[in-house]
């Protein structure tokens, strides 16, 4: 705020006046005083609108007492003093008078900061000459900061949809590259979409800040255990570690196709099998290591495949370059074992 | 990821025989200094960073490149705007056609795909 502006003949006299009819008109008066709306008047007849009356309402909202405001421009408070655009809508404001209420960005006395709707209205003397102004500010902070916030998610949002829609082209991409039968085509897409969705789902739980690691494989396996009685063939240890949302969705797809492959060819394909998903973390080459292993046992005697399909591709190359860790597929005859070791910064948020 | 690996997809079908990923600047930058690539495919978000000093790199290095994002072009800096833009989803036509103007007609060498 600039020095206080001393204080002229003509603002004593404005005041004056105020005092007068605070006199004439007194109900109205202590209305205008006990209000909690934020309310002003000032001098049309001198330049920039000087301040001759405040309420308490005006100064709990601004933080200034009533002797810094009197005989400051109307515009003392404005956010920033090379806002061109909040004074030419207060000029106009102050000109016509119109229904319009501009939103205008001011600064408090200790320095934050507020929007307020502002509501002009001329008073005038016998001979119709505008002679003050009154105004009334509402305050709209915090339906401008909710406005902002939902511009923002709508923009996250639409960022999001893009990404996901790019992500189920490429599950569809990826399933009529690599099967000719229509029914697996169908298939593979629906469960892959499935399974995203229910990564989406978790990450929902907790406004996509992320998710646990032990519940992101109970959701992954879960439609996998239903059916047939698998659920006391899994064996999941490990804690709840908290993983990114971008590790939520790179694991939520590599869990997904664990299991179909060991549906398909491994340890679930017979009626025997076990698989072991276990997890720590691990402080050694100076960093520290989500390490997981998916371990596989009691299933058919295993052969590596013959060739890659989607699921290895995920797995031994996507998964660790999305997470920049390492991936180990050992097809052992004995079972499939898969190690991921995940630097914990990229992918667990508070490990 | 399996946006990645899509990307991977289209450009062997368009030919390409050596790709290079990153995931992040760092491993972007480091890739650019060691290696000649004939285009870069390159999305605005590298591991929660804006990709722009890669988009620096590539500018000094005369890489071509394209950007391939969700954000719409808005979200790219005044300086590379001149630049390509793959919108996510984006088909395989519209990727070979962006893909087809960035190569020029000789070259036969390796592409760099940040994402």
């Amino acid at each position: 705020m600039s020095d206080k502006a001393p204080k002229d003949q003509e603002q004593k006299k404005a005041e004056a006046e105020v005092a007068e009819f605070k006199h004439d008109l007194g109900p109205f008066v202590i209305a205008a005083e006990t209000t909690r709306m934020a309310m002003v008047f000032t001098d049309a007849c001198e330049p920039d609108n000087p301040i001759i009356f405040v309420n308490d309402a005006f100064l709990k909202l601004t933080g200034y007492e009533r002797d810094e405001v009197l005989a400051q421009s109307f515009n003392f408070l404005l956010a920033s003093g090379t806002d061109q655009e909040a004074m030419e809508q207060i000029k106009t404001a102050f000109a016509r008078h119109t229904d319009d209420s501009p939103e205008i960005h001011y600064r408090r006395k200790d320095g934050s900061e507020f929007w307020a709707s502002l509501f002009v209205n001329a008073v005038k003397d016998d001979d119709g000459a505008v002679v003050q102004h009154f105004i009334s500010l509402a305050e709209t902070t915090r339906t401008k900061l909710a406005q902002q916030n939902a511009a923002m998610l709508i923009d996250e949002l639409n960022h999001r949809v893009k990404n996901t829609l790019a992500t189920v082209q490429s599950i569809v991409a990826q399933a009529v590259r690599n099967n000719s039968d229509p029914m697996i085509v169908r298939e593979s897409i629906e469960t892959r979409i499935a399974a995203l969705s229910r990564s989406h789902d978790l990450l929902a739980r907790d406004k996509w800040v992320g998710a646990g690691l032990h519940d992101l494989v109970d959701q992954a396996l879960e439609p996998f255990s239903v059916t047939e009685g698998r659920a006391e063939r899994f064996t999941v240890e490990g804690d709840n570690v908290r993983l990114s949302p971008k590790a939520t969705l790179a694991l939520g797809i590599a869990f997904h196709e664990l299991a179909t492959n060991a549906v398909k060819y491994g340890a679930f394909s017979n009626e025997a099998g076990t698989i072991s998903i276990r997890w720590t973390i691990e402080s050694k080459d100076g960093g520290r290591w989500l390490c997981l292993r998916w371990r596989e046992s009691d299933g058919p005697p295993v052969k590596a495949p013959s060739r890659k399909g989607f699921g290895s591709r995920v797995i031994e190359q996507g998964l660790a370059h999305e997470l920049n860790g390492k991936v180990d597929v050992d097809y052992a005859p004995s079972g499939m074992v898969c190690t991921l070791k995940i630097p914990v910064p990229l992918a667990v948020l508070d490990g | 990821m399996l946006i990645m690996m899509q990307i991977e997809d289209m450009l062997a079908d368009l030919g390409c025989t050596q790709i290079t990923r990153a995931s992040n600047v760092d491993q972007a930058l480091s890739a650019i200094g060691n290696q000649f690539f004939d285009l870069a495919t390159l999305d605005l978000n590298l591991g929660g960073t804006r990709s722009d000093k890669v988009a620096d790199a590539l500018t000094d290095h005369l890489v071509p490149f394209a950007y391939s994002t969700g954000y719409g072009a808005n979200a790219i800096d005044d300086g590379h705007c001149r630049h390509p833009l793959l919108n996510k989803p984006f088909s395989s036509a519209n990727f070979s056609e962006v893909m087809t103007k960035l190569l020029t007609p000789t070259a036969n060498k390796p592409a760099l795909s940040a994402s």
